[in-house]
């Protein structure tokens, strides 16, 4: 049973087509990269996924279901802005976290915050961009999700929280689950990844692995990318 | 061992090579036992696909078995060592005559400049 | 779920309110003793300016409340559903209906308390003052002549007033709720459609209103002249079949209203949602 799977899946904006079209299957045990520039349509994929937006035409299944309450409550999303209510503590929002999330992990977030010496009790609001980020990860992370979807989790960071992010992907990973990391900063987390999803204009370019292209084109799948989407 | 990957080798071929390495110089000893795939991964920031992908090929050329309750281990088997010790010279020795050829040294010329470096003053 | 959504809903808004709420109950206390100042002779002018002020302010405080109550629940639904905050909340596993209606309970109850509060403040203020107190009194010798003496009347006509009255302040948030859903769907200027938006609909409800209470031969005003009717000599039970018609046509219409209101929001929501 595919963990993602979009069935010519189309978004239109007005006259803009945001997503054309697109078929992909997402297996469980994969840690997948959607690539593409900015405005690729790699958000409007993961929004549709997500059930923030509907599509035009077509279909996109979680599990088989399309996104509703029952999907909600296997996917883990990340999303590119800050989401977390910044008045609250982290108390009040592992609390949060708990009381609508049945799949929640209290105890995988406690260690992940105690790790990084995170009070408790301090508001999100006082703490520096860098640990409120963190703390976001770890709530995503700390969900047994079947699939997280993380949105340029990477993107405006310094190299020890993107290391940190990595890292976290790395040790939580679950082979019944399914990962999709969106970025366009590929050379960072091409060794993470298993599969690669190239996608430009609402399409789909190229679906491989990261093996293979190494093998095959004999470059790295940044390399390739950069290749692929020259201006 | 700090793992950078290069660009034009599939990762889980890398790992590979990079675990030879320690068997063969004695970095990783005969019987140890080696962390999980997870942790394994997490140190080198690999996915645990691709570091178990890699486990699985050293498994297959013998270099690293696994116990089912109780995890992988490097070979004890005192031939395995030597082999790969073979295997990453006559490779390493390979690539590097190939190149000394390119610049006109014969096999002999090449023996003379070892002997040189060799010595107790020798010029490098 | 609905219950966490509540719950959660409170833990939200209940930073400011509470506050403002103490503030004015301390305030009631202070204008009761000032008051007690007022009944002495030959105050300095000063003296009697400064109470004055500290009378408007107090008046200010009472209105202020609800001025507060309605920018808290303004703003909550904004930051929360259509803000940053939407990633999260619009992702919970929970139906779009409840998160809706968390945030209607939770306003309908902050505005009835701050209706009561109010209350409590004036009562505390004007407690011993005889001249108000004894204008309280003549309100309630007219209630009570309205409703024949009869208490079991009385109540039922209390209550019906305060159920219309309930049913219109969940009409009045939806109306808010409803302009900050379909501003939101559009790519500029969200804002400014919402403000927008909130006249159209508040202005389509009332001539609604009004149009629908002429055709039925019964106008706002109505509801007062049965009032009337009832010292008018009328005998109670037509004056009281009277009152029940007013009551269950205005009710009926802020009940049509809010489920419009409602659908409105609910709908926007659902299909033209595009968080940043």
């Amino acid at each position: 049973m595919a963990t993602l799977e979009c069935i010519g899946l189309t978004k239109r904006y007005g006259s803009t087509e945001a997503l054309d079209s697109v078929n992909l299957t997402i297996k469980p045990g994969k840690i997948t990269g959607l690539l593409g520039p900015n405005g690729s349509g790699k958000t409007t994929l993961i929004k549709l996924a997500n059930g923030l937006l509907t599509p035009t035409s077509g279909k996109v299944l979680i599990c088989g279901f399309e996104p509703g309450i029952e999907t909600k409550k296997i996917v883990s999303y990340l999303p590119e802005r800050l989401n977390i209510p910044t008045w609250m503590t982290v108390t009040q929002l592992l609390n949060y976290y708990q009381d609508f999330f049945p799949d929640f992990d209290l105890a995988r977030a406690k260690t992940m915050l105690s790790g990084l010496s995170i009070d408790e009790n301090m508001r999100i609001k006082a703490m520096s961009k860098g640990t409120r980020e963190k703390v976001q990860l770890i709530m995503v992370m700390s969900r047994r999700a079947k699939l997280y979807l993380l949105d340029e989790p990477i993107g405006g960071v310094d190299p020890a929280t993107r290391d940190y992010i990595l890292n976290t992907i790395i040790a939580n990973y679950d082979p019944e689950a399914s990962v999709v990391i969106s970025t366009h900063l590929i050379q960072d987390v091409e060794t993470v990844l298993d599969d690669v999803v190239f996608i430009n204009q609402g399409r789909i370019v190229l679906r491989s692995t990261v093996d293979d292209i190494r093998e095959k084109e004999g470059k790295s799948v940044d390399a390739l990318f950069r290749e692929v989407f020259r201006c | 061992m700090d793992w950078k990957f290069r660009q034009d080798a599939p990762i889980y071929s890398q790992i590979i090579e990079g675990f030879k390495l320690s068997i063969a110089s004695g970095e990783l000893k005969p019987g140890e036992k080696l962390r999980s795939v997870r942790e394994l991964a997490a140190w080198a920031g690999v996915n645990p696909n691709t570091m178990q992908r890699a486990l699985s090929e050293l498994e297959r050329d013998g270099l690293v078995y696994a116990q089912r309750t109780s995890g992988r281990f490097v070979t004890e088997e005192a031939d395995a060592v030597g082999r790969v010790r073979r295997e990453l010279a006559s490779e390493r020795l390979n690539e590097f005559t190939a190149f000394m050829n390119r610049l006109g040294y014969t096999g002999e010329d090449i023996i003379e400049l070892i002997k040189e470096g060799e010595k107790p003053n020798g010029n490098s | 779920m609905l219950r966490k959504l509540i719950k959660h809903e409170f833990k939200a808004t209940a930073r400011l309110i509470p506050l403002l709420f103490l503030i004015v109950l301390t305030m009631s206390v202070a204008v009761h003793f000032a008051l007690k100042l007022y009944d002495i002779n030959d105050l300095p002018v000063v003296l009697e300016l400064l109470l004055a002020l500290f009378m408007l302010l107090f008046g200010a405080a009472l209105g202020a409340v609800f001025i507060v109550c309605i920018v808290v629940m303004v703003m909550r639904f904004k930051r929360n559903l259509l803000g940053d905050e939407g990633y999260l909340t619009m992702t919970l596993p929970v139906s779009l209906s409840s998160l809706i209606w968390a945030k209607i309970i939770v306003s309908v109850i902050w505005i009835v308390l701050a209706v009561i509060v109010d209350f409590i403040a004036v009562f505390i203020a004007y407690l011993t003052n005889s001249s108000i107190v004894d204008a309280f009194r003549d309100i309630w010798d007219i209630l009570m002549r309205l409703s024949g003496g009869n208490a079991a009347v009385f109540i039922e006509g209390a209550v019906e007033l305060i159920i219309v009255g309930l049913f219109s302040v969940v009409a009045s948030c939806l109306n808010f709720y409803a302009a900050l859903s379909i501003g939101h769907g559009f790519a500029r200027g969200k804002m400014g459609f919402s403000v927008l938006f909130y006249f159209v609909l508040s202005t389509a409800a009332s001539i609604t209103r009004i149009v629908i209470l002429a055709a039925l031969g019964q106008s706002v005003f109505s509801v007062t002249a049965s009032m009337f009717l009832f010292g008018a000599g009328a005998g109670v039970a037509d004056a009281m079949s009277e009152w029940r018609i007013q009551m269950a046509t205005l009710g009926g219409l802020s009940l049509v209203q809010a489920a419009v209101f409602y659908f409105l929001t609910w709908i926007n929501l659902k299909k033209r949602l595009n968080l940043e």
